[in-house]
């Protein structure tokens, strides 16, 4: 057997045996991320009195507190459902960039690209200004993710002529419609009568987790283990069409179905993260192909790494935005563009 | 018959591709597919694993009506090399020919030692079990084929279909993918573009011009000089000259 030399065997060799070593450090850097980020703020609290005052939530009267009443609002009521939120938003975010980069079989494609995340934004833009009630009671949940469907809906039909789409048809056509939504909701911003107002979405639309309360975790919590526990039990279909259309179809799959399900899948993913965090760049672009450098493109694989990575990703990306300009918060979009436009750019000459 | 394409006509975007094609494959058989460019090969093929719906015609594969079968049912007779390769996620070699697997699994299924033994098998039998762990990607244009014949092996079905598989080869690696094809014992319809290899490797051809099948046989009952000079217009000489044969130590 003829042994490839290291330069030839590339990235992905021996990808497999590295699943199990992978999870345990993303797992042992999600918990590590999360204490760092509770424990990290204008009130410092050890991460011996956050594991305190988590217990004695959990179970009243089971510790001894060694720290203030102030210190365990500040953790309960605060950072720590911001904490969890920023794993959520995170996973959700990589989860769907993973989706949308098998459906339309390009590794650009992520939310933002194609217009996913200017819809959802668009939708939730009209709720916070004109008011639920002026839209027939929607929730900013269901018009974001109204918005995010429409928009996958609209390029889709866009980029296809007789039922193929080309990828390159595909970016075109979100990025055309991405700054369709911008244009719409920019207007109405800027037509909103409180200034204020519109300046406080302008800030929630590049990405905030600072509104984080417990009461907007489950829904998020509850669509996205739904969710990639059903990408998971479908990764061979995903992975059937990642390898192109005709090649899935001469495999059996229902492409056409399988598309319609994995619209609406990530169209209310991006509604309901759009919902609580804004529009939160670059995440679902980075962190899907960094989980396949990791572990190889088997959406077996790729998904469960990835949600684990944008986890982590997110919780660090939140840190930063909490401190470095402290005490001004910045708006997530602009910590991952850091991040993210090197990576982008580097994805591009790579495959020149 | 294996495949039987009964008076099947095709349309892309409402513009008629194909005319009522009959085409018959026995159990076995290596029959080629020929014609110039756009006279409907490829889209004739497509038709044959439901990439394309006939607008009349009828496509039964191994008895049953193929329009009745299962996506997955039809994909556990039909398997297809297409000239589409699963290019831009960086799969590797490894994870393209367990896709062959994917028609015979169920949602919660689980790859079984079984599974990945038929795809070490495959593998094996194109003679390319050492690119296991390479990216695809990074695999040359013959490599790449013969992993594809792999996965379309692993996916053990019984009749095979190949669009144009020594597209962009060089002559040593078209001889060895034919010869490949050849041995598999599978019945194959391989849309090919050589006349010399298609008649020295198929058993059977058919000659496709202008969306319809003008003839069909053995090659040389197919392929005579006054037929090639009218499809393909130009003059069929025969001339002594080298002919290329891969050398028996490969």
């Amino acid at each position: 057997m003829g042994q490839p030399t290291a330069s030839r065997r590339g990235y992905a060799a021996r990808v497999s045996d590295r699943l199990w070593p992978v999870i345990t450090v993303l797992v042992l850097a999600t918990v590590a991320s999360t204490l760092f980020a509770v424990t990290i703020g204008a009130v410092q609290v050890g991460p011996a009195q956050v594991w305190g005052i988590v217990a004695d939530r959990l179970v009243p009267g089971s510790v001894t507190p060694v720290w203030t009443p102030a210190q365990a609002q500040i953790v309960w009521d605060y950072r720590l459902p911001r904490a969890l939120l920023a794993l959520l938003v995170g996973a959700g975010l990589a989860v769907v960039g993973t989706v949308l980069q098998a459906l339309v079989r390009n590794p650009l494609a992520d939310p933002f690209l194609l217009g996913v995340s200017s819809g959802a934004s668009l939708g939730a833009v009209l709720v916070f200004i004109l008011g639920s009630s002026v839209l027939g009671g929607l929730s900013l949940s269901v018009a974001a993710f109204l918005g995010a469907l429409l928009a996958l809906v609209l390029v889709y039909v866009l980029a296809q002529r007789s039922g193929r789409i080309t990828p390159a048809r595909l970016v075109l056509a979100g990025v055309a419609l991405a700054y369709l939504f911008q244009a719409v909701y920019s207007y109405v911003l800027q037509q909103a009568q409180s200034g204020r107002a519109a300046q406080q979405v302008l800030f929630w639309l590049m990405g905030s987790l600072g509104g984080a309360r417990w009461e907007m975790l489950p829904i998020p919590t509850v669509v996205l283990l739904a969710g990639v526990a059903y990408l998971l039990v479908q990764h061979r279909p995903l992975n059937a069409l990642g390898s192109g259309e005709e090649s899935a179809i001469s495999l059996g799959i229902n492409v056409t179905a399988l598309r319609v399900r994995l619209f609406l899948l990530t169209s209310l993913l991006v509604g309901v993260l759009v919902a609580t965090s804004g529009a939160i760049a670059f995440v679902g672009l980075i962190v899907p192909h960094t989980a396949r450098m990791l572990v190889g493109a088997d959406h077996r694989r790729v998904l469960p790494v990835s949600a684990l990575l944008g986890a982590v990703f997110l919780q660090l990306v939140d840190v930063a935005a909490r401190t470095v300009a402290a005490p001004q918060e910045l708006a997530l979009s602009i910590v991952t563009a850091v991040f993210g436009v090197p990576f982008f750019l580097w994805l591009l000459r790579r495959r020149g | 018959m294996i495949l039987i394409l009964n008076g099947v006509s095709l349309q892309i975007d409402g513009r008629p591709i194909v005319h009522g094609a009959d085409v018959e494959i026995g159990p076995g058989e290596f029959v080629g597919l020929l014609g110039p460019n756009g006279c409907g090969k490829s889209t004739l093929l497509r038709s044959a694993y439901r990439a394309l719906r006939p607008s009349a015609g009828l496509i039964t594969v191994e008895g049953d009506d193929l329009v009745r079968l299962t996506p997955r049912e039809s994909a556990r007779r039909t398997a297809v090399v297409a000239q589409e390769a699963p290019a831009e996620l960086d799969f590797t070699v490894a994870e393209v020919v367990a896709m062959g697997r994917t028609p015979h699994k169920r949602p919660l299924d689980r790859t079984t030692a079984a599974d990945e033994l038929i795809c070490a098998q495959a593998l094996e039998r194109v003679a390319a079990g050492h690119l296991r762990e390479r990216g695809f990607t990074t695999l040359s244009g013959g490599e790449k084929q013969r992993v594809l014949i792999a996965r379309a092996l692993a996916q053990r079905s019984r009749l095979l279909l190949l669009d144009e598989p020594t597209n962009h080869l060089d002559i040593r690696h078209q001889l060895e993918i034919l010869r490949l094809v050849r041995g598999l014992g599978i019945s194959t319809l391989a849309a090919l573009h050589d006349l010399n290899q298609a008649a020295e490797y198929c058993d059977r051809l058919y000659l496709m011009d202008g969306g319809r099948i003008i003839a069909g046989g053995s090659p040389a009952e197919v392929l005579t000089p006054e037929r090639i000079a009218q499809v393909y217009g130009v003059r069929a000489v025969q001339r002594t000259q080298l002919v290329f044969e891969l050398k028996e130590d490969q």
